[in-house]
């Protein structure tokens, strides 16, 4: 019923599996029982039915332990596909639980929704963000070399294309309402662009037609980026929603044990603690204000206080 | 389950009787023995019979395991598989969980006999113990934990962790 990747080889890894097995029984007997791999000896169904249960991250941690479960885990096949599926929708919220877009595959699309990392350089600056004009997770200095505006992209590539061309590409705005493009985007279009140049030289309806199919096909894509840019941002709101309030429990944390320490030690006085600079670093710090850190601000609170050192 | 009006019976409770790899009988219930949806059409088909069902897939002690969870759970009405997405593996009541406290070896075999007899509730059981024993591991661990002999070389796996790190918090 079910196809996986690739069952030659799954039943010859197996074989091969058992082999092993047999011989290493031969060799020590005692050991018997620790050589024996359950997990790998299962029918696909099976593993089907406990991989149901795993989040992406487990999914992808168990694809890494051994070459039958990469194949499988990794396929294209349509089983396998749906297992990513299922895997994303049931451990996610908010855009996530969207479909991919058009042409991206079920595996792509959840190592681009729950990526932690720059998908081009493996950074981790700043946790990588999602671009879904480009469809992308990468980090400010990755992003700034693979986009260009249309003056700097031909400027270094040969690039000829008529503006009706330019316009079938997904496009953003800089700072000065310039497009700005990704890079490869833009070659790949050029190339299928020149290939049907070459081919009917006269033929110009045929150009015509194409360039109206690209341009209805990122109409629809456009609208797609729009619909999920929105729900991005909106999940992201919600988080730094949350975070805020985190920030005004802390400032209140942080003044009360400042009012307490001021009303011990009546030298000290409230609102004048509150502007030495280290009271500015604490209240926007994103940990948890423990007994130990409040140690710590205090002292560094009196020795700021005592050397005058207040910022107004 | 109509009884219908066959001959006269002797006790209200209807016994099946099951015979183990071994060729060892057991004698159970028959709502019992129905919680497995092989032996319920297999009773169906055959119809009133004395005859022992032979199941040589299943050895003694791991029929009298999966007998056991029929038994408890005989009163359970078993819902279909149909709310999939809803299903996770943090649901699982104490004595399913007591239940499932067993070596390695008899967790699976128990996984075979549940999909072999077709008992739906005790597969996603002993699937969701599994899937506990997997999650939050990384990849060595795992290997570790089911013994799965690692047949990349050190450079493929190099090569394939790197390639399948965006998930990874460090």
């Amino acid at each position: 019923m079910l196809l996986i990747g690739k069952p030659q080889n799954e039943s010859k890894e197996r074989h091969k599996d058992a082999i092993s097995r047999q011989i290493s029984v031969k060799k020590g007997s005692n050991k018997k029982q620790r050589q024996k791999c359950h997990l790998t000896a299962l029918s696909p169904e099976v593993f089907i039915n406990i991989c149901q249960y795993l989040p992406p991250e487990d999914l992808n941690r168990l694809a890494l332990t051994c070459k039958s479960f990469f194949n499988f885990l990794f396929s294209e096949s349509e089983s396998t596909q749906l297992m990513w599926k299922h895997s994303r929708t049931k451990y996610s919220s908010f855009h996530r639980q969207l479909p991919p877009p058009r042409g991206m595959s079920e595996l792509d699309y959840t190592k681009l929704v729950f990526g932690k990392i720059c998908q081009i350089c493996k950074c981790r600056i700043f946790k990588p963000k999602i671009d879904w004009n480009f469809q992308v997770r990468c980090c400010t200095e990755c992003y700034n070399q693979n986009v260009g505006t249309v003056l700097k992209i031909m400027s270094k590539f040969p690039v000829r294309l008529p503006e009706s061309v330019w316009k079938t590409l997904p496009h953003r705005y800089n700072s000065k309402s310039e497009r700005i493009y990704w890079i490869a985007d833009v070659i790949v279009r050029y190339q299928e662009y020149k290939a049907l140049d070459n081919d009917n030289d006269n033929n110009v309806t045929e150009k015509t037609l194409w360039i109206e199919k690209k341009a209805a096909e990122n109409a629809v894509y456009i609208e797609d980026q729009a619909h999920r840019d929105e729900l991005y941002k909106r999940s992201f709101r919600h988080k730094s929603a949350n975070k805020r309030l985190g920030k005004k429990a802390r400032i209140e944390t942080i003044d009360a044990r400042i009012a307490e320490f001021c009303s011990q030690c009546s030298q000290y006085d409230f609102l004048l603690m509150r502007k030495c600079p280290s009271y500015n670093l604490a209240i926007s710090a994103g940990t948890v204000f423990t007994n130990r850190s409040w140690t710590i601000l205090r002292n560094k609170l009196v020795k700021e206080y005592d050397a005058g050192e207040f910022i107004f | 389950m109509a009884t219908g009006s066959t001959s006269t019976n002797i006790s209200e409770l209807k016994k099946i009787k099951l015979t183990s790899s071994e060729g060892t009988e057991f004698v159970v219930d028959k709502d019992v023995g129905e919680k497995s949806i092989l032996l319920k059409n297999m009773l169906e088909d055959v119809g009133e019979n004395d005859m022992a069902i032979p199941l040589p897939n299943v050895t003694g002690p791991i029929l009298t395991k999966v007998i056991e969870y029929c038994t408890h759970h005989r009163d359970d009405f078993f819902i279909s598989q149909d709310d999939d997405n809803k299903k996770t593996s943090d649901d699982i009541d104490e004595w399913d969980s007591e239940f499932c406290k067993v070596d390695q070896g008899t967790l699976f075999e128990l996984i075979l006999a549940a999909n072999y007899l077709d008992i739906k509730p005790l597969l996603d059981l002993t699937c969701k113990t599994v899937a506990n024993m997997i999650k939050g591991k990384s990849p060595e661990e795992i290997r570790k934990t089911f013994n799965i002999a690692n047949d990349f070389t050190p450079e493929e796996e190099i090569q394939v962790k790197r390639e399948n790190e965006w998930c990874e918090e460090r």
